[in-house]
């Protein structure tokens, strides 16, 4: 099921003018969506990605470059909770890749989201994500995390997003509010019209929205609209100022805020995702503006641009305001951690390519960390380099609670965050779904970083297993690479059966522990 | 033996890539990276009683590393670097002049979990001033001590504790190397011989090179020490070096970092809006430097570095205390003051101003660089 949004747009349009709505076409220099793949009756999302090196634009330059179907706009994934995602990976490369699918509460076993499988070239390879009923809606995505080599493809183009519907029942009055996806990546110049071989962050680039190069965003003086950004670039932070706008943050990685929290500005890390009420403002033209980026002395610089413009006309309409009751969600700094972890992000003294978690570098045959399932653990992130560090962990959310040892206001969870230069940042971790048992990573989210080594695996068990699943941490845990039948001959006990399409924690509540 | 063992480190790499499957993504795979820049010096020679004497010299030097990619942790770097291979005359005014190519390491590196090693030619990790101090100069006035180019094979294993830190000790044998690879190329020149004399010149992997290297836990966090020990065997004695001796040299060195504002919020890093204060010191003692008996030196060197965004500044002092056996003490320094913009991520301009003591004379040293880095 692919189509593109205008099509939909306009099916819209034409039903809306049989009703007799005054609604008008969008104007063609409108920012294209991207192509979409969305559920069925059922719930079930049916999905080919072909990985392939195309030739493509980036923006309006052709290139020659590693991209799913044949277009730098990936195409948009849509789930909702409690639906499938069945997706078949064709790799049709000279080169292996596999995928994950970021920020996504969804099983780490057999088929689902394992990074430790991956897709030979001219194979095919199959993932069925199962959303718990519960699942968080909000803006994720997919993309290569082939080790050493997931900077590369995914600067490529082998990215894309993904939207769990949901956010409009949480707040029934953006019910007929415009939804947006701006899919925000950077593509390095060359002059030989391929992607380049190495990946150099602070060099030249072109940064798009959906794929276009400076597009116009149309809207309404008063209009609100509810936009997603998605910044899949491989390793650029995103710092986005919109002048003489309105913006109210909704979301932040696809987790919904407790409260109101009002922003001029949108610091995006990479991967990360944020979710953001904008009011049209007086008619006219405003530029969305990407300032320049500095990571620390031993980072990246890189240079500012305009990404794209506002424009603001037509017949003005009513604001819609937030007036639902924002979630609740449990502030975990009301649970004592089971486990308080320390993790040293460092770079190496003597390899700009080497990057260290606690002096070790990624191996994806051991295991480095164990945790029981229903667990909640406090884990101090620290960087005595020079340079920012994104932290980033697989199948789960969590809590911010502190920066630089100073404590964070609680506005909701998120599944990353920047360790600053010669600084901490301090997390609380809650092991408590039991969809996520299972083998995974945490990582730096810069990916030259995590393809250098700044990454670990962690297997989340169930308590009784935890002293074998300890011992076998030298030869890659009790999940083998998270194939069921391995953890079965390694523990000899039942098999896993997190609940289906639901995410209760397994045993008590873990803020009824203490 | 250093020829053996370059090809014996050739040889297991084209093993590995042998066994290495096209299948892999992108192993074997090939990537440089490089840096270009043009520098310009301008140095005044203080002689009492005469006339300054001006000396000039504009030149290239570029340096790459390309990295044949074997698996994802196992590499063949061949280093080199193209830039004047002879010194300037006194009073001279050179542009472009004296370039010549240098093949600086061929090594494999394993970079593993907990451990790294390299074999082949390669940089003696001992010593941090020659990159941890700010400055276009000072990585020429203590290169007696930061010894590049050797053949043979440096290990280090790191281990980790949360009370700890991360302590790094490493072990280097290496000999000077006299292969084909020890000349230069594009120009005349010659190649090193067992006969040029010289510490470390004996053909044979028995030099050596203990160094510790501790990155203080999270409880004291930024600081950096590195302890260490060389002992260098004389290399033959011949007519260019009648009396050679053994070397032995002893490194202790202190890196800090302190970051000024310690914010809870990213926009300020990203806004180039920090300022991080590095100082830096280091201590050297060599006993008969280069193998030349009695001539003992003392290396001090001290610097502090402040990195403000796109600007970082830096002064370095390094002071050289020689004490000759029956000869009067004598002292030899550098005082740079350096400041770096970074104009662009690729792109860096780089200017240092000071003064050096060497060989009983004065110089006053100005100098610009325009460097270009990249990938391919």
């Amino acid at each position: 099921m692919c189509r593109r949004r205008p099509l939909r747009a306009i099916a819209l349009v034409l039903l809306a003018c049989l009703a007799g709505a005054a609604l008008a076409d969008p104007p063609a220099d409108d920012l294209r969506p991207p192509r979409e793949f969305t559920y069925d009756a059922n719930g079930v999302t049916t999905v080919t990605l072909v990985a392939a090196k195309s030739k493509i634009l980036v923006g309006n330059t052709p290139y020659t470059s590693l991209v799913f179907n044949d277009d730098y706009d990936a195409p948009l994934i849509r789930t909702r909770p409690g639906g499938t995602v069945r997706l078949a990976l064709d790799n049709r490369m000279d080169e292996m890749t596999n995928l994950h699918f970021h920020g996504m509460q969804v099983s780490p076993l057999d088929d689902g989201d394992s990074i430790f499988r991956t897709t030979g070239p001219h194979e095919v390879g199959k993932y069925v994500l199962r959303l718990p009923d519960d699942h968080s809606p909000g803006p994720y995505w997919y993309h290569s995390h082939f080790h050493d080599g997931a900077e590369h493809q995914v600067s490529g183009g082998l990215a894309g997003p993904i939207l769990v519907d949901g956010i409009k029942d949480q707040f029934p009055e953006l019910k007929d509010v415009r939804e947006r996806a701006l899919v925000l990546r950077n593509f390095q110049k060359t002059f030989t019209g391929s992607l380049a071989s190495e990946i150099v962050t602070g060099a030249p680039s072109i940064r798009t929205i959906n794929g276009q190069f400076q597009p116009t965003i149309r809207i309404r003086p008063g209009e609100t609209q509810l936009w997603h950004l998605f910044n899949i670039a491989a390793n650029q932070y995103f710092r986005i100022r919109i002048d003489g706008v309105h913006m109210q943050l909704l979301s932040q990685d696809a987790d919904t805020v407790v409260k109101q929290v009002d922003v001029d500005e949108m610091l995006i890390g990479p991967s990360a995702r944020v979710s953001i009420l904008v009011t049209g403002p007086a008619p006219g033209s405003y530029p969305l503006t990407l300032g320049s980026a500095n990571t620390g002395p031993a980072g990246d610089t890189y240079a500012g641009a305009l990404l794209g413009t506002l424009v603001s006309s037509g017949e003005p309409m009513r604001t819609v305001a937030i007036t639902s009751a924002y979630p609740a969600v449990r502030d975990l700094r009301k649970v004592t951690p089971a486990h308080r972890r320390r993790f040293i992000f460092q770079d190496s003294d003597s390899d700009p390519n080497a990057f260290f978690i606690n002096g070790r570098q990624f191996d994806i045959g051991r295991v480095d960390t164990t945790v029981k399932l229903g667990d909640v653990e406090e884990w101090t992130l620290v960087n005595p380099s020079q340079e920012l560090h994104q932290f980033h962990i697989h199948q789960l959310d969590f809590q911010v609670t502190k920066i630089n040892g100073k404590d964070i206001d609680f506005i909701g969870y998120r599944d990353n965050v920047f360790i600053p230069a010669l600084g901490s940042t301090t997390v609380l971790i809650p092991f408590t779904d039991p969809v996520i048992l299972g083998k995974f990573v945490y990582h730096c989210h810069i990916m030259e970083h995590e393809d250098g080594g700044m990454m670990q695996v962690i297997q989340v068990v169930r308590p009784e297993e935890y002293d074998e699943a300890v011992k076998l941490e030298p030869l890659g845990g009790i999940y083998g690479d998270n194939q069921m039948c391995t953890y079965l001959r390694n523990t000899g006990g039942k098999a896993l059966t997190p609940p289906s399409n639901a995410s209760r924690p397994l045993g008590p509540e873990p803020g009824g522990r203490p | 033996m250093k020829r053996r063992a370059a090809f014996v480190g050739m040889g297991l790499a084209l093993t590995l890539a042998g066994q290495a499957q096209a299948s892999n993504g992108r192993y074997p795979g090939l990537g440089m990276d490089y840096s270009t820049a043009i520098q310009y010096d301008f140095s005044s020679l203080d002689v009492p009683h005469q006339p300054h004497t001006v000396t000039t010299n504009g030149y290239f030097d570029i340096t790459t590393a390309v990295h044949f990619r074997l698996t994802t942790i196992d590499e063949i770097w061949v280093g080199s670097e193209i830039s004047p291979v002879t010194d300037t005359r006194p009073g001279e005014r050179r542009w472009l002049g004296g370039t010549g190519l240098n093949i600086t390491d061929v090594n494999w590196y394993h970079q593993g979990y907990v451990s790294s090693f390299r074999l082949g030619k390669f940089d003696v990790p001992f010593g941090r001033a020659q990159d941890a101090a700010p400055g276009l100069y000072t990585s020429d006035f203590v290169a007696p001590y930061a010894l590049g180019g050797m053949n043979g094979g440096t290990y280090e294993y790191r281990f980790f504790t949360d009370n700890w830190g991360t302590i790094a000790p490493s072990l280097s044998l290496y000999a000077a190397d006299t292969s084909v690879l020890s000349r230069s190329f594009l120009r005349p020149s010659q190649q090193a011989r067992r006969s040029d004399g010289g510490a470390t010149n004996t053909g044979k992997l028995n030099n050596a090179a203990v160094v510790v290297n501790w990155r203080a836990p999270a409880a004291i966090p930024y600081l950096e020490v590195q302890v260490g020990y060389m002992t260098n065997h004389k290399g033959d004695v011949s007519a260019a070096s009648p009396t050679a001796a053994n070397e032995q040299m002893r490194v202790a060195s202190v890196r800090y970092m302190i970051p000024f504002v310690a914010t809870t919020d990213l926009g300020p890093t990203l806004a180039g809006r920090y300022l991080d204060l590095v100082p830096f010191v280091e201590y050297v003692k060599v006993h008969n430097e280069n193998g030349v008996p009695g001539f003992d030196t003392k290396y001090l060197t001290t610097s502090l570095t402040f990195d403000a965004g796109r600007f970082a500044y830096g002064l370095t002092h390094t002071n050289k205390q020689i004490s000759p056996s029956g000869g009067p003490r004598s002292n030899e320094y550098l005082t740079e003051a350096s400041m770096v913009y970074h104009v662009t991520g690729l792109v860096d301009l780089a200017l240092s101003g000071g003064r050096s003591r060497q060989g009983g004379q004065t110089s006053g040293l100005l100098g610009i660089s325009i460097t270009l880095n990249g990938s391919f």
